[in-house]
């Protein structure tokens, strides 16, 4: 499966190079998304979750709910990504943003892929937890 | 860490096994907290993946843990770049990704363009007609027309269609599920959701009902639509609609450029055409698609178990009711070969191409027309007789003749025509491997002018 995103990844951020970052990135990814999803769990069933059709439309009807609330969220995250201790940021910008695999950004770091997966997973809580304090600071004040 | 952020971490990082895939799916079906814990942490991967690479396309990224900078890094083929992508996909998972296009609310985040119907996924040298307006990627598209004279381009219009356009190519975008295409091809690759989703040609309609297909229309004029997945309805101008499923090819034109005149083809797939050849074992001949300018179908032989014998395989068809002067009488065998129906579902043989110098084929998936060859076929009317004398015999070439005298002799309610193929010419035909080709099934092609022109305008 890794080399079937492998080769979706090819195509699909070698459009990102030539995307204006000021655009509407979310709908345009999101549009290319929703296609490559079409084609990808045609060929792949564990490209997707195993969702039947009444929670996907449940899962669109709480995303719809949501959208003003994820704006809000995404907000929030720019200001809890500058309180991530710079070890973490770097660990979340070489992840995110390296054009190399995980296990090449662990191997760079010296460091077992796991490892770099869990801390991934422990920052991506912390940074929930930051945007959850910074909404309720934000819905109090 | 709970059960539900762990699971969705390692959904993330791509490192579910099937179990926690199913363990996941079925948090998300019986808890709407754990819905919007999903949609929450989802988002949040896309949001990381997006501002980190953007992040990184402006500016090197300085390492503040080893003060060493790091190289200017771009967002390719990174696992976690695709999986945060793969949020909104994930999101949609299957879901169709909805949304952003369905939901009123964020499509007018962008309150640029309210009405727009489509958005500009992909191109790759795409040259517009007009260069005042060069659509950039992610732009949002309006109903209007756009001409694409090179390259290809991708949209997705907000019923979820996805349509490929490869240049030359002139389309008019219409609405959110339709669109008309003037000149060139499309392929319109079309989700559940979508369902309805019509392209109009100056010749011919297709109604999607939830498929993959694709759309020409030539410098000619003539509409050719090929039902890839799923199946579509093909709506001529004249006539009446035709269903094809995946494998079919369908072929729309107007000859001489008459108005009145329109002639539909339609051939069909491998595994349509083989499902058929029960039928004609018993010599019943399945008759008309409703299109009276049609008739489709008429299989022969005895199956994928011994298709050499179809050489000598007898077509039967019902002559369709007289609706106008007959222009002309066409019969055309189709091939459906078992090993090499993959690449060619639908190819069209014709007989003649035995003793033709220079097919038309470049490969296999080549499309092959011709009139069929007086030395391949031979006509019996009125019934089958089983020794024909030679009186009985027609040559091909003059079953236009023989169809129009078989009218003029007053056609009864119901009456069949034969065509056999001769056992002593096996049908070959030179495509790359000299593959054999089998006829499975049949067609005869009636062309009518239309005596009553107020259709026209239609």
């Amino acid at each position: 499966m890794d080399e079937v995103l492998q080769d979706t990844s090819v195509v699909l951020w070698r459009k990102f190079e030539t995307f204006d970052p000021t655009g509407d990135f979310f709908r345009w990814a999101c549009g290319i998304a929703r296609l490559e999803v079409f084609r990808f769990s045609r060929e792949n069933k564990r490209a997707a979750l195993p969702l039947d059709e009444q929670t996907i439309d449940a899962i669109s009807f709480e995303h719809q709910r949501l959208s003003d609330d994820l704006t809000d969220r995404r907000a929030a995250l720019a200001s809890c990504m500058d309180k991530l201790s710079a070890t973490d940021r770097d660990l979340v910008r070489r992840c995110y943003a390296a054009d190399k695999l995980s296990r090449d950004v662990a191997a760079e770091l010296g460091r077992p892929v796991n490892s770099v997966y869990k801390s991934l997973g422990r920052i991506r809580s912390a940074l929930q937890e930051c945007i959850r304090r910074t909404l309720n600071r934000e819905a109090s004040a | 860490m709970n059960e539900l952020q762990a699971l969705l971490n390692a959904w993330c990082n791509r490192q579910t096994t099937p179990e926690e895939e199913q363990r996941l799916a079925e948090l998300i079906r019986t808890d709407a907290d754990a819905r919007r814990a999903y949609i929450q942490y989802m988002d949040l991967h896309a949001a990381l993946a997006w501002t980190t690479s953007a992040e990184s396309e402006a500016t090197p990224i300085e390492s503040p843990a080893s003060h060493e900078p790091l190289p200017v890094v771009r967002p390719s083929r990174n696992v976690f770049a695709w999986s945060a992508m793969a949020a909104c996909i994930a999101l949609a998972l299957g879901a169709a990704m909805f949304l952003v296009f369905a939901d009123p609310k964020s499509a007018n985040q962008n309150p640029k363009s309210p009405n727009a119907v489509a958005l500009l996924t992909d191109t790759a040298d795409a040259q517009w007609g007009d260069a005042s307006v060069q659509p950039s990627l992610g732009a949002d598209l309006l109903p209007g027309r756009m001409e694409l004279v090179g390259g290809t381009a991708q949209i997705m219009f907000r019923s979820g269609a996805v349509v490929d356009l490869t240049g030359p190519c002139q389309i008019e975008i219409t609405s959110p599920d339709k669109l008309t295409l003037l000149r060139g091809v499309l392929e319109a690759l079309v989700p559940k959701q979508a369902h309805g989703f019509t392209v109009i040609g100056p010749t011919a309609n297709v109604i999607d009902l939830g498929t993959a297909f694709s759309y020409e229309i030539t410098d000619g004029g003539i509409a050719n639509v090929a039902c890839t997945e799923g199946r579509i309805q093909l709506v001529p101008r004249h006539g009446s609609p035709v269903a094809l499923k995946a494998g079919d090819v369908g072929t729309v034109s107007n000859p001489a450029g008459s108005p009145t005149l329109m002639k539909l083809d339609v051939t069909l797939g491998a595994d349509r055409a083989a499902s058929l050849v029960g039928l004609a074992q018993q010599n019943v001949t399945p008759g008309f698609d409703a299109d009276p300018t049609t008739m489709i179908v008429g299989v022969s032989g005895s199956g994928t178990t011994h298709s050499r014998q179809m050489t000598n395989a007898l077509f039967g068809f019902d002559l369709p009711p007289m609706t106008g002067r007959l222009v002309k009488a066409e019969f055309v065998a189709v091939k459906a070969e078992d090993k090499i129906a993959s690449t060619t579902a639908g190819l069209k043989v014709s007989l003649s191409m035995m003793s033709s110098d220079d097919p038309q084929a470049t490969g296999l998936d080549a499309f092959v027309n011709g009139p069929v060859d007086a030395a391949h076929a031979t006509l019996v009317t009125d019934h089958f007789i089983s020794d024909q004398t030679p009186d009985q015999q027609m040559a091909t070439a003059d079953l236009t003749e023989l169809v129009r005298a078989l009218y003029a002799d007053g056609l009864p309610a119901r009456r069949t025509m034969w065509v056999r193929l001769s056992p002593s010419r096996p049908l070959a035909l030179d495509v790359i491997d000299r593959i054999n080709i089998e006829p499975k099934s049949a067609r005869l092609h009636l062309v009518f002018e239309s005596a009553n022109p107020s259709r026209k305008e239609n």
